[in-house]
């Protein structure tokens, strides 16, 4: 369904992808692994028009959307960091995303009752902490129902009962047919998770499969030491 | 579309609360102008220097700083379906309306209130000038933090180019003018004048505070080239240039940006 | 002088008591002509209405010629209109226009020659090269007459009242405009202008040269192509005059070449590009002028001495004083200059610190003028303060040490 085509990114001297090429399916959880700087968010950001490739282009069901500003009503979209203009309550923040996407964000109140956010949708985002900061980046990403969902670090801030229930509400929408990529340094989460696992170091895709034949292709007991070994090892594909 | 992420950003700048003080603080300064000074000629130069160099400190740091601070907010927007040049737009008119809005509301008022039936031209173009520089180094700090990357390094370049453009390039036209003061240096001199906003500002302001100064100069070279109309026209026009052409400029980095 | 007044107003009045009155109804060149022929001295000539056409019209004697409805008489162009060479000549409610222009000569309106006692009063001069131009003569009157010149350039347009080696002036209360100078004095003494307008001359509203003792009171100088322009002259008074819009490259208010021992008093010096010059000369004094508005208030080179300013109001000027030396023998004590900031701790009115007029950048400018273009430039205020702690390049000498506080009068 959305497929990264030969993607390659330099930032002056330092060459950020090189030549990645992933496939994913609807209906899946991919996970994207790698060290800091090897590239994951990169490639997301490249998905959505944030940062443009230097080469190669992606595509969604065969048409390319780099560039494509009405492809990003497909996507929910949740940043590593929410920082808005913060003397606004997030009902500002959350009725101006529905102006811009002109759609009804019909699991707004769900989402609000799963995470508990009513009392805080009315305050300033100022005076909201961090969890809760991204609990309503994270209220924003889902609430329009989009068939793509991505997620950038989504467990890092959020308290363990949050991430216990955002995890089961990931598993929720692959079950409805959505399609969500997600990057974590979260082992157990990726471990729970990941139908797909692609994992980056310094700019090449090192490995793109399945977590079950990760591990037997590493010979390793677990996802850990699958992951480490690779790390230490280098490319397997 | 633009107007909604405008409306949004404009309602933030209302709550912030700061602008109200910003403008607070221009009219607690005409006022006290006003009451100390005997004779309006006083309060003009003051303000004439503040117009010079405190808007165009506040205004460029302000373009540069606000896009920074905004670095998450637009990788937020961006990965909504909205074009870039929307969200460049939103961001850059509500900076305009803050610095510039600020000034107006501060400024302007008392000042147009205190010479409605005395100086009005004068104060007119008092105000006008410091819109149009607010608007030049706001744009200029716009193109510095789409330039670098580095907050550090877009406030330095920012400071650097306010301190070049309002002090140290007058200091450059004086040691050109002292340099070859035998030969016929007056255009020269006036294009060097003209390629700085700051001084076209200056310019533009001396012809209305000044008039008879500038133009009782013994030559006709800066009678001829910036007499009454041509001169106010001219001015206006690279001052309007000086505004569009960064602004075009960091439009166009945005458009083609990482983020 | 006021025997000079006395004397003519002795010898009008017995010209009333002995001498006969002749109305002209039929007003034409030959009937005019005629009439002034046959007149005995001290006859007085009443000319009703109506426009003739006429020039080189002599009087050799003393006649009084008085128009009613002010007939005109229009030159032909090629002389004077009226040639009078005698004295105690008095023309009154004339309408004198169209002399003509000539490079070769200056043609007048009225041309005295060695005429004295004359009284020119409530004429009209309309489109005249000269207007009133005397030579050689003493005691004579001009007053309220109105100069409507209509001069193009200034070599092709002569001066409204030109005087030449005459004595014992009076030129009052009148209304000159359009002619090259407004009132040309040179070579004349004792002369008492007062309570005219000159404006919209080409040159300058009042100029003259080598004209000693001289009193210029409440006159109105506006928007004259160069001011006003007194030189080689001592002993002027020039008091509750108005010197205004002067603009220009090579214009002032009050530009003095050369003058020695006058006193310049309670003059209004408004708006012009330089308020006042001095060049040459010194010893003046400068009390209780209002000085506003100028580019350039007061303007001194370094080849003229000893001039005093005292309780002078200068308000509003781009520059209050330039000069081109750093030598100075000038005094300023007690003047108010509205860019002083010092204090006045003891409260006694006059600021405690003193204030040093000329600025570096005026100073920079008198030597380099293209420098202009830096007016009100941020980057000169800075070494305009620098130099003001640290002085260094402007003369020091040039210093009010107790500029007052507040300007004497309330109102500029």
């Amino acid at each position: 369904m959305i497929k990264f085509n030969n993607i390659s990114k330099t930032y002056g001297l330092n060459k950020v992808l090189n030549d990645v090429s992933i496939e994913l399916n609807q209906c899946s959880i991919n996970t994207f692994l790698g060290p800091n700087g090897s590239g994951k968010t990169t490639l997301i950001k490249i998905l959505l028009s944030l940062v443009k490739p230097d080469s190669g282009n992606i595509t969604y069901y065969d048409k390319n959307v780099i560039n494509d500003v009405s492809f990003k009503n497909n996507i929910g979209y949740m940043t590593q960091i929410a920082n808005y203009p913060d003397n606004l309550t997030a009902n500002d923040l959350i009725s101006l995303v529905t102006k811009i996407r002109n759609t009804n964000p019909i699991l707004k109140d769900e989402l609000i009752d799963r995470f508990y956010l009513s009392d805080a949708l009315s305050k300033p985002l100022k005076h909201l902490s961090g969890g809760t900061k991204q609990k309503v980046n994270l209220l924003i990403s889902l609430m329009f129902d989009s068939p793509v969902i991505v997620l950038d670090e989504p467990s890092v801030g959020l308290d363990p009962q949050s991430v216990k229930i955002l995890k089961e509400y990931i598993l929720g929408l692959k079950k409805n047919g959505k399609t969500i990529l997600m990057t974590s340094h979260i082992l157990q989460d990726v471990d729970e998770l990941s139908d797909n696992m692609n994992v980056l170091m310094e700019g090449n895709l090192v490995y793109s499969g399945s977590k079950n034949s990760l591990i037997n292709d590493t010979n390793s007991k677990n996802l850990e030491d699958a992951i480490i070994s690779i790390y230490t090892k280098g490319n397997l594909c | 579309m633009l107007s909604s992420l405008l409306l949004f950003e404009l309602k933030n700048l209302i709550k912030a609360k700061w602008i109200f003080f910003y403008a607070g603080f221009y009219f607690l300064l005409v006022e006290a102008l006003y009451y100390f000074s005997i004779e309006s000629s006083k309060v003009f130069i003051s303000l004439l220097n503040i117009i010079l160099i405190v808007i165009p400190l506040i205004s460029i740091i302000y373009g540069t700083q606000h896009f920074y601070n905004s670095r998450e907010y637009i990788q937020f927007l961006l990965a909504q379906p909205i074009e870039r040049r929307n969200i460049f737009l939103s961001n850059f008119i509500s900076s305009l309306i803050a610095t510039i809005g600020g000034f107006v509301l501060g400024c302007g008022f008392p000042l147009i209130t205190h010479e409605i039936n005395d100086s009005i031209i004068l104060a007119i173009s008092l105000i006008l000038s410091g819109i149009l520089l607010g608007g030049i180094f706001l744009s200029l700090g716009y193109y510095i933090s789409n330039l670098f990357d580095d907050k550090a390094k877009g406030l330095g370049a920012a400071l650097i180019i306010w301190f070049f453009l309002c002090f140290l390039y007058d200091g450059l036209i004086l040691g050109v003018l002292y340099y070859f003061s035998d030969y016929p240096i007056e255009v020269p001199a006036l294009i060097m004048s003209m390629l700085n906003p700051n001084d076209l500002a200056r310019l533009f302001i001396t012809l209305e505070l000044d008039n008879s100064a500038l133009m009782g100069y013994t030559g006709a070279v800066y009678k001829n080239m910036l007499g009454t109309f041509w001169g106010i026209i001219s001015t206006l026009t690279l001052m309007i240039v000086w505004l569009v052409l960064p602004f075009m400029l960091s439009l166009r980095k945005f458009s083609q940006k990482d983020f | 002088m006021r025997l000079a007044v006395l004397y003519i107003i002795f010898i009008t009045l017995s010209n009333f008591a002995f001498s006969k009155k002749v109305y002209l109804e039929d007003f034409s060149a030959d009937n005019f002509n005629k009439e002034i022929e046959l007149a005995n001295p001290h006859d007085t000539i009443v000319v009703k209405s109506g426009n003739i056409k006429a020039e080189s019209i002599i009087i050799r004697k003393p006649v009084c010629i008085i128009g009613e409805n002010y007939p005109s008489i229009s030159g032909k162009g090629k002389d004077h209109i009226l040639k009078i060479y005698a004295d105690s000549v008095v023309i009154q409610g004339m309408e004198f226009n169209n002399s003509g222009y000539s490079y070769v000569q200056d043609r007048a309106a009225i041309r005295l020659d060695s005429s004295s006692r004359c009284n020119i009063s409530n004429n009209r001069f309309v489109n005249t090269m000269f207007a009133v131009y005397a030579a050689r003569s003493k005691y004579l009157i001009i007053s309220s007459n109105i100069f409507e010149g209509k001069g193009k350039g200034e070599a092709a347009s002569g001066n409204a009242v030109h005087l030449w080696y005459c004595n014992d002036v009076i030129v009052r209360n009148n209304d000159i405009a359009g002619h090259r100078d407004g009132i040309y004095l040179e070579f004349t003494k004792g002369v008492k202008i007062s309570e005219n307008t000159s404006h919209k001359n080409i040159r300058y509203g009042l100029h003259f040269m080598f004209s000693h003792n001289a009193e210029y009171k409440k006159n109105i100088f506006l928007n004259n192509g160069s001011g006003v322009a007194v030189m080689y002259t001592s002993n002027v008074l020039m008091e509750d005059n108005i010197f205004q819009d002067n603009l220009g490259a090579a214009s002032y208010g009050l530009l003095l070449k050369d003058i020695k021992e006058s006193k310049i008093i309670n003059n209004k010096i408004l708006n012009n590009s330089t308020g006042i010059y001095i060049e040459g000369g010194g010893k003046n004094t400068f009390v209780n002028n209002i000085i506003n508005n100028n580019a350039w208030a007061i303007r001194i080179l370094a080849s003229s001495s000893e001039n005093s300013f005292k309780n002078n109001i200068i308000v509003a000027n781009s520059f209050d004083l330039s000069t081109n030396s750093t030598m100075n023998s000038n005094s300023f004590e007690s003047n108010y200059w509205d860019k002083y900031s010092g204090y006045d701790i003891n409260k006694d009115g006059f600021g405690d610190v003193p204030y040093y007029p000329v600025r570096l950048f005026a100073f920079i400018v008198e030597k380099n003028p293209p420098l202009i273009i830096l007016l009100n430039s941020f980057f000169m205020f800075i070494l305009d303060m620098a130099e003001n702690i640290i002085p260094s390049i402007t003369p020091p000498t040039m210093i009010d040490n107790a500029p007052l506080m507040k300007p004497i009068y309330d109102k500029i």
